[in-house]
């Protein structure tokens, strides 16, 4: 008969405690070539959870610039703590048989593991006097097309943010229409407010990934040139309420050759049309008598012009064009033709410039951000000068990472001296999401409303980002117009 | 914080932190549980109340107050239980069936499938009725098939119901198997409880090579490749290329297996190691040549108890060719949909339904047999169809598995393949290792198993300790950045 060892895993799992346990009380931490070996340490349950370093309140935080200028909103007083708690005890409880509703989850709102969340939106601060422009610019939108800029990094590729941001303001101050689109990109397969197609054979130039044939670039940041034959094609999608159509089409583009540009509308309706040759800003429009849901450009002629891209719209209202560009920081936003970048604005009416930018710029300074501070503040000043009566508005960084990136604060800090520096609005997004760690909750919200790399949100983190930054620029405006 | 509110609070459930068998609390309450275990030996009946409040104390460091679901659950199936065995009126054994049925598929569905429901409704008549923001305890899918199978194990005549309420909930709550299954059964768990367990030399070698390799498969290479690699291409395959997106399929496949057949084996190593023996779980599925072999290595605890409670119970093989091929596919679709509460599931089922279909209809697996190239072939496709199964499985969304599809088309950018290496090259060991270690025979596992059950307490001592230092060591790795590769 076998001989019955059942009292040996008791002895085997004392033995291998107590190893990890001396283990816990040898320092065995060291960087072997980038990898951090940590300490194993099984009493580190029992261990106070060492309290955040206080770091000395930096001035900036007192500083005025930053004080909400106006009013907030008198039912966001919900202490969160006190929410949590509530609800906490309600779900260990209550939960067990009767569920909460979901549509609860408002802007406002979000629901994680079983808690609710309430998210604190923050005013914009800043130099809001300087917002005045765009203001102005609302109260003219049922005269004029106004456009915002929305600059960013690849968080708002594929139109997110911008697309439910632009749904939001053209639902309130009207517009109807995509505004403009990029001739070719790389995020067509994500992009849900416009089907773009275009032929493989464009040349490009940006100023966030290299302009080997020195183009020169307009306000978006990238040029296209076509040759013998390159098209484009953009049909409008049924998701928005506001982009279903559109009637007028814009192309944009400079140093043309006297010649003609081929449109199909739907599919079959063609038009032929001139290009102005000349070096400036030329903007050929098209206005249709019958709202169109698709438009197809061809070029028949090798560097015929050089295109800057199309806008779709509909009428006066307000327009938002997303300007995303992958990979970058915000510092490369002054590598495009100032004279340009001026028509532009006199042509096309941008009374607002939005940054998104902030995590491209965590790799690349180290944890020393002063260089990346000098840069784009020397990037805001030049686009201020050059577009004088436009407003601009800095949206910080997110949190990043399951445990906030340490580095992330920092360049919020960074972000908010930028801010400062160049007297521009500011609104704290960081601290709107919830502050430190909270995108582990927008990762683990239900739904989800950030992506696993803890850096991206979907599409219901964007709109949800889109929609609390329309709540406070509206309500800055409401208050300050 | 004092010490006692300190204790208090490790002590009690953690939304943020349920206790798995690779958590750090889990080496103090498996050692607490067996030094009760030990001091308990020559009292029966307290060892197993002892093991039964451990068992439901882990479920509540799971799922907090849900517990209650676990003793509701068992109470009724108990009580079911007897009825049915004590009478012999039809109506009335069909009854108390019908009422453990309901009960437990109650609770799987409230909990699981509500949104589910509410989800069609709402696309078929236009209506707009709220979700609900419903926790999914965990292992309801697992702990209400198991006492289910009991029931109607009775009502087969095939079982004669447990006289005591403890030993019933104890073999529902075990722990080891309560949140993830192997899904015991009563005819096999029962007898256990009331025999002093015989534990051999060889028996903690094994379960010793299955607590090990299971933490190795669980903590490390699925956990690691999910973060920083697979969770975030099935978040939005568009925005991956399609080498990326190939091997995050690749890699989920990977994933799935050392996940759950990690956690698997911890379950059965563990319980080996109190006394129990729980039925074997997966059988290196992605050796199988053909799909039905593959369902005879992938959860064999659950495609058993489907064969025997779900494909029998609609009449199996005995009601003529094209009943069986029905009750085949039913089977899978409704297995597809224990998997998860969404029509992915389903579709998921039914190309594993189809694909045991055709080769119950062109006798392929005999066919197979005779070459070995063939066989290789077979392994190659059979591995294919399962992976793409598991995007329906894995996607968010039917658009999301589109996109994965497409990319891995018609945006494939082989360039990229290198950069990968490059810049993933831990999820790519990982992957590589996890793959090999899968074709590893059975021989040199079986050797492996003999050598620690050989080695010395301290020495296994010192192995344990070596691999739960490696477990650390990949928790605390920093979720590798976001990498987008130029192209």
């Amino acid at each position: 008969m076998k001989k019955n060892v059942d009292d040996y895993p008791l002895y085997l799992t004392a033995t291998v405690f107590l190893f990890v346990a001396i283990l816990s009380f040898i320092p065995f931490q060291f960087d072997l070539s980038g990898f951090k070996i940590k300490n194993v340490d099984i009493f580190s349950d029992f261990k106070e959870n060492p309290k955040p370093e206080i770091k000395p309140e930096k001035p900036i935080e007192e500083d005025d610039f930053f004080k909400p200028k106006y009013d907030l909103n008198p039912n966001s007083n919900d202490s969160i703590d006190g929410l949590q708690l509530k609800e906490k005890i309600k779900a260990s409880i209550f939960n067990l048989f009767l569920a909460k509703n979901l549509s609860d989850a408002n802007n406002d709102t979000i629901f994680v593991k079983g808690n609710k969340v309430v998210l604190k939106n923050q005013p914009i601060v800043g130099n809001v006097q300087q917002l005045k422009f765009f203001f102005d610019g609302l109260n003219k939108t049922k005269s004029e097309v106004v456009r915002i800029a929305h600059f960013g990094d690849s968080m708002i590729e594929g139109d997110l943010v911008t697309a439910d941001f632009r749904e939001l303001l053209q639902n309130r101050f009207g517009g109807n229409g995509v505004g403009l689109l990029p001739i070719t990109t790389q995020d067509v397969n994500f992009r849900q407010s416009t089907k773009i197609s275009f032929s493989s054979d464009w040349k490009v130039g940006t100023v966030y990934s290299g302009n080997p044939n020195r183009f020169p670039i307009g306000f978006n940041g990238e040029t296209f040139v076509p040759k013998a034959g390159s098209w484009v094609e953009y049909s409008t999608p049924h998701l928005y309420k506001y982009l279903k159509n559109f009637s007028t089409v814009k192309l944009l583009y400079t140093n043309a050759k006297p010649s003609n540009v081929n449109f199909v509308f739907n599919g079959n309706e063609k038009r032929s049309e001139k290009l102005i040759p000349g070096k400036s800003l030329n903007i050929l429009t098209i206005n249709l008598t019958k709202p169109a849901n698709s438009v197809r450009i061809e070029f028949p002629l090798e560097d015929q012009a050089q295109v800057f891209g199309v806008s779709l719209e509909n009428g006066n209202g307000i327009y938002v064009d997303n300007f995303a560009m992958r990979g970058n920081s915000g510092v490369d936003l002054n590598k495009f033709d100032e004279d340009l970048v001026k028509e532009f604005s006199s042509k096309m009416n941008y009374k607002l410039v939005i940054f998104e930018f902030g995590l491209n710029a965590l790799g690349a300074a180290r944890g020393d951000f002063t260089n990346y501070e000098k840069s784009m503040i020397n990037v805001i000043e030049n686009l201020k000068k050059i577009l004088p009566n436009t407003s601009f508005l800095m949206i910080s960084v997110q949190d990043k990472g399951m445990k906030t990136d340490p580095l992330v604060k920092e360049l919020l800090d960074a972000q908010k001296n930028i801010a400062k520096a160049t007297n521009i609005a500011f609104w704290n997004f960081f601290e709107v999401m919830g502050g430190e760690n909270s995108m582990s909750n927008w990762v683990d919200a239900n739904p989800p409303l950030a992506a696993k790399d803890y850096i991206h949100f979907n599409e219901r983190g964007a709109k949800k980002l889109a929609s609390l930054l329309a709540e406070s620029l509206i309500q800055a405006y409401t208050k300050l117009k | 914080m004092n010490f006692v509110e300190k204790l208090i609070e490790i002590l009690s459930y953690n939304p943020q932190a349920p206790l798995l068998f690779n958590s750090g609390f889990f080496l103090y309450f498996f050692l607490f549980v067996l030094i009760f275990n030990k001091l308990f030996t020559n009292y029966k009946r307290a060892k197993i109340i002892f093991l039964t409040i451990s068992s439901i104390y882990f479920y509540y460091k799971s799922s907090g107050i849900f517990f209650i679901l676990v003793i509701i659950s068992s109470l009724i199936d108990y009580i079911a239980g007897i009825v049915i065995h004590n009478t012999n009126l039809k109506f009335k054994r069909k009854l108390f069936l019908i009422l453990s049925l309901i009960a437990n598929l109650g609770i799987l569905g409230y909990f699981k499938y509500t949104n589910f429901f509410i989800n069609n409704v709402n696309a078929l008549f236009s209506s707009n009725i709220p979700l609900q923001d419903i926790f999914l305890p965990v292992g309801v899918s697992f702990f209400t098939f198991q006492s289910m199978s009991y029931t109607i194990d009775i009502y087969r005549n095939k079982l004669t119901p447990e006289r005591n309420f403890t030993d019933f909930l104890f073999f529902v709550s075990f722990f080891p198997q309560l949140v993830a299954g192997p899904i015991v059964r009563a005819a096999d768990f029962l007898p256990q409880i009331h025999n002093r367990p015989l534990i051999t030399k060889a028996d903690i070698g094994k379960a010793l090579f299955l607590i090990i390799a299971g933490l190795l498969k669980k903590a490390v290479i699925a956990d690691y490749i999910s973060i920083n690699f697979v969770d975030r291409v099935f978040d939005w395959p568009a925005r991956y290329t399609g080498v990326e997106n190939l091997l995050a399929l690749y890699g989920y496949c990977l994933q799935i297996y050392c996940d759950f057949s990690g956690y698997s084996d911890m379950a059965i190593g563990l319980a080996l190691l109190l006394g129990f023996k729980l039925p074997m779980n997966f059988n290196s599925p992605y050796k199988a040549v053909t799909i039905t072999e593959f369902w005879r290595r992938w959860h064999l605890s659950l495609s058993s108890w489907l064969r025997d409670y779900l494909y029998i119970s609609l009449g199996g093989n005995r009601l003529g060719k094209v009943r069986t091929y029905i009750n085949l596919m039913l089977t899978m679709l409704l297995g597809g949909l224990w998997h998860g509460a969404s029509w992915n599931f389903v579709v998921w089922g039914g190309i594993h339904g189809t694909a045991l279909a055709f080769e119950r209809i062109t006798n392929l697996p005999e066919k197979l047999e005779k070459s070995k190239i063939l066989k290789l072939f077979g392994a190659i496709v059979t591995f294919h169809i399962w992976a793409i199964s598991m995007i329906f499985f894995r996607a968010q969304s039917t658009q999301h598995g589109i996109d994965m599809v497409n990319q891995i088309f018609y945006y494939f950018k082989p360039e990229v393949f290198l950069q990968f290496i490059n810049g993933y090259s831990i999820v790519f060991a990982l992957m590589v290792i996890g793959f090999l270690s899968h074709f590893t025979p059975k021989k040199l596992e079986d050797f492996v198993t003999e050598k620690i059950s050989n080695a010395s307490l301290i020495s296994q001592a010192i192995i344990i300790t070596i691999v739960i230092w490696i477990v650390v060591q990949f928790k605390a790795l920093d979720v590798h950045p976001f990498i987008y590769f130029q192209f």
